[in-house]
């Protein structure tokens, strides 16, 4: 299939731009950096060969987030569902000196990834994404007061499965720069 | 539950801050889309191949593959009875080949018929089984992921974890112990070559791939398929190779597993058949037994 120049040069200027969000977006959904990559190159490529049909006033990442949501809902379903993966966890926790900050970003991917499909969806979207609630329901296919429902539960489970470090980063953060806020 | 979404906001973002270096989503997108053309075009003539290969097979096993099927299930049962030494390396190679990452090396003794064994890794775990358990060395990061709630909190006095199903005896393969191969936990980067030699031992799909050699054998060897379900999960399967010597031994089992773009490739090398394996339970007084949940 033959393309116009401009678009490949438009879509490439929008995967440069907004790829790494993306990616960052797609960690918190998969748990590793590997499946994130996967699903959001996977996502890009639906995208591309929609992107001549994209009203050009729109927002592409609408449209690549509706994507994401969906094919990892269908990888979801269609694989068998692993535990958090390992690569994750050994990897950052068999360097010694890693930065505290790495593990325990590890340990909140993991713990993310421990949390129900739906529930970890809307948790990223609302909190990651920072999306409205109606728009986080209607790229679930679902209702505002479930997307309410997962979030509350969601945080409570998260806070739940990293105990005091979920509580004592909230109280570093709030009493002095001990960490580095970003 | 404004404080909690505030924080939520804040470990997501250091969640998601340490992209790995390497990544080109450009690139991956363009390949991807070279392949599909590739691949819609090749179709039909694999679809006609596919015809030609099934009818092949078909002829071929009333006469080959049985003998391959039995070599297989055979190397795989003889070498789960008997001692030997084991060494594992396990690879990720992600985004089609893109870059490719070691992950984990790991050694051990085993010696299935007593029940007893050990092994380690590169990154400090330990894990011995004795007396139909098995136990793992609590290293700083386990007492660290522990601390924050994650796997069960470890006390301090503590060395060793005991885990909490006792093991079942033998190498039986069965759906419990393939499901419990999935959700093996964290920190423990040793695979139970038990465990996959009743895996090796259950596959159905096995075929002849000519003759294997390594330091001081010669063999035969073979291509398996193996398709299982863990409870509240749809079927998977894994594919690999294993080589047989003349002795009729598992040599060496290379595993793979796919997902999406990410392949995770497993080989366990076996050696040293029949060594004395001496192995005993960690003391009561240094072993942590996790509450039943």
């Amino acid at each position: 299939m033959r393309r116009d120049s401009g678009i490949e040069e438009r879509f490439a200027a929008y995967v440069r731009e907004r790829g790494e969000h993306h990616l960052r977006v797609a960690v918190l959904l998969t748990g590793d950096w590997h499946a994130a990559e996967d699903l959001v190159q996977a996502s890009l490529v639906k995208l591309y060969r929609a992107w001549p049909r994209l009203d050009t006033a729109a927002d592409p990442d609408a449209y690549l987030r509706r994507i994401m949501i969906n094919t990892h809902r269908s990888w979801w379903r269609a694989r068998w569902r692993r535990e958090a993966p390992a690569a994750a966890l050994p990897e950052s926790s068999c360097v010694e000196d890693i930065a505290d900050r790495q593990v325990l970003g590890a340990l909140v991917r993991q713990a993310l990834a421990g949390l129900p499909r739906q529930q970890r969806a809307v948790l990223v979207l609302r909190y990651c994404e920072d999306l409205p609630e109606s728009e986080v329901a209607w790229l679930l296919g679902c209702t505002v007061g479930t997307v309410k429902t997962h979030a509350h539960r969601g945080l409570r489970a998260l806070r739940h499965l990293l105990g005091s470090e979920f509580d004592r980063y909230a109280v570093n953060e709030t009493q002095g720069p001990q960490r580095d806020s970003r | 539950m404004n404080d909690a979404e505030e924080t939520a906001r804040r470990l997501f973002a250091m969640a998601a801050e340490d992209v790995p270096p390497g990544i080109d989503l450009l690139h991956g997108v363009r390949a991807r889309s070279r392949a599909r053309v590739v691949r819609t075009r090749s179709v039909v003539a694999v679809g006609a191949a596919g015809i030609v290969a099934a009818a092949t097979v078909i002829t071929l096993s009333a006469v080959q593959a049985p003998s391959a099927f039995a070599q297989v299930s055979r190397a795989a049962a003889l070498t789960a009875a008997t001692s030997y030494q084991v060494s594992e390396t396990q690879k990720i190679v992600a985004a089609g080949g893109k870059y490719s990452q070691s992950w984990t090396t790991a050694s051990g003794e085993f010696d299935p018929a007593r029940g007893v064994g050990e092994g380690t890794d590169n990154l400090g775990d330990q894990i011995r089984f004795a007396g139909g358990y098995a136990y793992r060395f609590v290293t700083a990061a386990l007492r660290t992921a522990s601390g924050r709630k994650i796997g069960g909190a470890i006390p301090a006095w503590a060395s060793w974890e005991r885990l909490a199903s006792p093991l079942p005896p033998g190498a039986n393969a069965t759906t419990a112990q393939l499901a419990a191969l999935a959700r093996r936990p964290a920190f423990l980067s040793l695979i139970d070559p038990q465990d996959m030699l009743a895996l090796l031992e259950s596959a159905t799909q096995v075929s002849a791939a000519g003759a294997a050699s390594g330091p001081g054998w010669t063999g035969s060897a073979y291509t398996f398929g193996v398709t299982f379900s863990a409870p509240s999960a749809p079927a998977a399967s894994i594919s690999g190779t294993v080589d047989v010597d003349a002795q009729g031994r598992v040599r060496q089992l290379t595993v793979l597993d796919s997902v999406g773009q990410t392949e995770r490739n497993l080989e366990i090398t076996f050696g040293d058949f029949g060594l004395p394996v001496s192995v005993s339970a960690p003391p009561a007084s240094e072993t942590f037994i996790p509450p039943t949940p």
